[in-house]
């Protein structure tokens, strides 16, 4: 019997390349590990970009949607004025004679005591007097307010013309303006 | 790296190398025979060495139980290896040794044989296991002659299982060196042919006493055995139980067939054992002829009887040819309890146990041994493999599973995206979804004054029962703080003339249903969600108080103030919450 091999062996044929595979083997493991928990924090990231992705495209689809709409209100706040107001007016009142509908007066506020004090945009207000039948005077407002949503009423007067030419009506309306 | 070197001059990594480099270049990890007693081998050569001519020499298969004889060597052949490397191919290529993977080559040493006593301080039979590896290592501290020649002799220890206590337990055999080199030489041929072949030297006298249960069954008055070889004849003598007690050895003065002065060297030992008619067997190991000696005992010792063992007889018996050393059958044959008694005592027993009769006195010295990694060292080896191959088959797996996982975990289009900030988008397109909400609220249908119309139109009846005389209207907004939502209110009182069928016309609204019926028809009719009734929480409350017209009079019918009977108040109130869809809702920074 030998005692020359029996360490020799042991050490190199056994334990130092059991050690190295091990180690090698633990630092695949740890290297996977690692990676593994880099690819969650990842995943992580990407679902919520994901997510996030998909919040914008729906905001996008959103936002186009609303686009025709926005659009329009868009327009025509840039294009009303006071000016322009009149015309709509008399658009509104085309059709009617003088006996069925009158425009006795107009005055402007440069602020809304109404529905306007509701909001934080600006609005002016715009008191107007008539003189008509019942019927012209509901169908030009209906033409007027359907032309300037923009306007909403604040109050309204009906009553019966000292004159007997037809029904008196005042109305206040709060308009909203861009500035 | 030569293989010649000793061990002790290789580093470690070189030791292991080694070891590696047989392991794969020779059968010694795969064949276990390498590591085996030549006598545990299947098949097996027994030389016997009667004399200094050469050997007798028989092939011996366990497994099929041939023994035979064959061709035998000289003492020429002995001393050229080619002989012994051609002797050993004629042997494997025998028929019965077809399919042999080791060889057992057995040498029985009967040329020579000598006894020596143990030193006074060894008394102790408990100590027969150290004494023996001190024996075979170290016999000069044993022995009591200190001057004995451990280069020219190989010593061994023999013990004497039925001394009494007190006596001697134990003595030292000898035999020469001499056929050391042969054995060593049949080794190398072994190493050179990467096929196991294992030696071993036998002291023929000692495998003599193993003979003793099949030819005696003891005696009361005890017995002596005298084995008669070519130069010497060794006694041993038997208590009454068969136990061995001594052995005197006497060699052959002159090339005589026995001693001289043998039958007063009996007599004294027997005498000295308190033997007074001990049975005296002669058992003629090299066909010497016993009868001379046989009447020369029996005339010295009248009161015992002499014995011989006729061994061809002895040999028919036991199925082996005549010329068959009678040795063998105590190296090939296991003893019968039943027909030999003397098995089972103290003696035979050991022998058959601790194999004392079947020592190797030539086996290989320490050198030889140091340069082959033994048994221990190739099992570690191939346990270091299995396990070096099962490490590296998890590794491995570890590696493709890992190396897998990465691979697709580095490949994912996760691993790729590289985060975009859509922060600012994100925010356009939220200011932008705002500045629609803050558009789409104002814009909202919440008080239209042709709606408001329409109410106060539904609300007077078409068959002129009613007339109206004013209708005031108000819309109030509601604050509950700045920056909050605001809901509003909107009231219409109206004040008319009525007949009491107008009367009864208006009261039809002025119930919770009646006026909620009114709000949603005019909702239906104008597509103006602001006058549905069960909406949020909206709520609608009206009140009529009619009373007689202090005007009327009825035969004038030309004024409305003085026609109908009776006057009103109708006074309604909708009240709509900052919860409401309807109300005015506060985005900030929405309005740019």
């Amino acid at each position: 019997m030998s005692d020359y091999y029996k360490q020799p062996i042991a050490v190199f044929g056994l334990i130092i390349p059991t050690v190295v595979l091990v180690i090698l083997t633990v630092a695949v493991l740890f290297y996977t590990a690692s990676v593994k928990e880099k690819y969650a924090i990842k995943k992580q990231k990407y679902e919520l970009s994901q997510k996030a992705m998909r919040q914008v495209e729906m905001l996008r689809a959103q936002v186009d949607k609303n686009k025709v709409s926005l659009n329009a209100w868009d327009q025509l706040l840039q294009a009303e004025t006071r000016g322009t107001f009149l015309e709509h007016w008399k658009n509104a009142s085309r059709g009617f004679s003088g006996k069925e509908l009158t425009k006795s007066s107009r005055s402007w506020n440069n602020y809304s005591e109404g529905l306007g004090k509701g909001g934080l945009q600006p609005s002016s207000q715009v008191s107007m007097s008539f003189v008509g039948t019942y019927r012209a005077m509901q169908t030009a407002l209906m033409r007027l307010e359907t032309m300037l949503p923009t306007m909403q009423l604040d109050s309204m007067d009906i009553k019966l013309d000292g004159n007997g030419k037809g029904i008196d009506f005042s109305t206040t309306h709060t308009v909203w303006t861009l500035r | 790296m030569s293989e010649s070197r000793h061990p002790s001059e290789l580093n470690s990594y070189q030791q292991y190398r080694r070891s590696v480099r047989l392991a794969k270049s020779t059968s010694r990890m795969r064949n276990a025979a390498w590591y085996h007693d030549a006598l545990d081998l299947d098949h097996q050569i027994h030389c016997y060495l009667g004399d200094e001519t050469g050997a007798r020499c028989y092939l011996h298969v366990k497994s099929s139980g041939v023994f035979e004889k064959i061709d035998g060597l000289n003492s020429r052949q002995f001393e050229q290896r080619e002989e012994l490397e051609r002797f050993i191919d004629t042997t494997l290529s025998h028929e019965a040794c077809r399919g042999a993977k080791s060889l057992g080559i057995i040498f029985y040493l009967a040329d020579e044989f000598s006894l020596a006593g143990l030193g006074p301080e060894y008394k102790n039979p408990n100590e027969l296991g150290a004494l023996r590896h001190k024996m075979a290592h170290a016999p000069r501290e044993v022995l009591d002659d200190k001057t004995i020649s451990t280069d020219t002799h190989a010593w061994r220890l023999f013990p004497y299982p039925g001394a009494v206590a007190g006596s001697e337990f134990a003595t030292a055999v000898a035999v020469s060196r001499r056929r050391g080199e042969v054995l060593k030489s049949i080794r190398e041929i072994a190493d050179e042919k990467n096929f196991p072949i294992r030696t071993c030297a036998l002291s023929a006298p000692l495998c003599a006493i193993g003979l003793v249960p099949w030819f005696s069954k003891g005696n009361e008055e005890g017995g002596v055995c005298l084995f008669n070889y070519r130069s010497f004849t060794l006694m041993a003598f038997f208590n009454n139980r068969g136990n061995l007690v001594v052995m005197r050895f006497m060699p052959h003065a002159n090339g005589a067939a026995m001693p001289a002065n043998i039958g007063p060297a009996i007599q004294a030992t027997a005498t000295a054992f308190e033997m007074e008619r001990p049975d005296i067997i002669i058992v003629p190991m090299v066909g010497n002829n016993a009868e001379g000696l046989a009447s020369m005992l029996q005339q010295s010792m009248p009161a015992a009887e002499v014995l011989t063992v006729n061994p061809s007889e002895f040999l028919d018996a036991h199925g082996l040819t005549g010329d068959t050393p009678l040795e063998c059958i105590a190296v090939i044959q296991q003893l019968d309890p039943e027909l030999c008694p003397l098995a089972e005592n103290e003696t035979f027993a050991a022998l058959s146990e601790d194999r004392w009769h079947l020592q190797d006195f030539l086996s290989a010295d320490q050198y030889e041994l140091d340069m082959y990694p033994d048994r221990s060292d190739m099992r570690i080896l191939k346990i270091g493999r299995r396990i070096r191959k099962i490490a590296a088959l998890l590794f491995v797996t570890v590696l493709a599973y890992g190396g897998y996982n990465i691979f697709a975990k580095v490949n994912s289009a996760v691993w790729a995206h590289q985060p975009k900030d859509d922060k600012a988008e994100t925010q356009a397109l939220g200011a932008e979804l705002d500045r629609y909400e803050h558009w789409n609220n104002l814009l909202m249908d919440r008080s239209k004054g042709w709606v408001c119309l329409e109410l106060v139109a539904r609300i007077t009846p078409m068959d002129g029962s009613v007339v109206l005389k004013n209708v005031k209207h108000d819309v109030k907004l509601k604050r509950e703080g700045a920056g909050s939502d605001s809901g509003f209110s909107r009231d219409w009182v109206i004040t008319g003339y009525a007949t009491d069928i107008g009367i009864e016309q208006l009261e039809k609204h002025c119930t919770s249903e009646g006026i909620k019926k009114l709000f949603l028809d005019v909702a239906q009719n104008t597509e103006s969600a602001a006058y549905l009734p069960d909406v949020g929480q909206r709520d609608i409350t009206v009140s009529l108080a009619p009373r007689s017209n202090p005007m009327y009079n009825k035969f004038n019918t030309l004024n409305a103030g003085s026609t109908f009977e009776r006057i009103f108040t109708l006074t309604i109130s909708q009240n709509i919450t900052a919860e409401d869809e309807m109300a005015l809702i506060s985005l900030k920074g929405a309005n740019n």
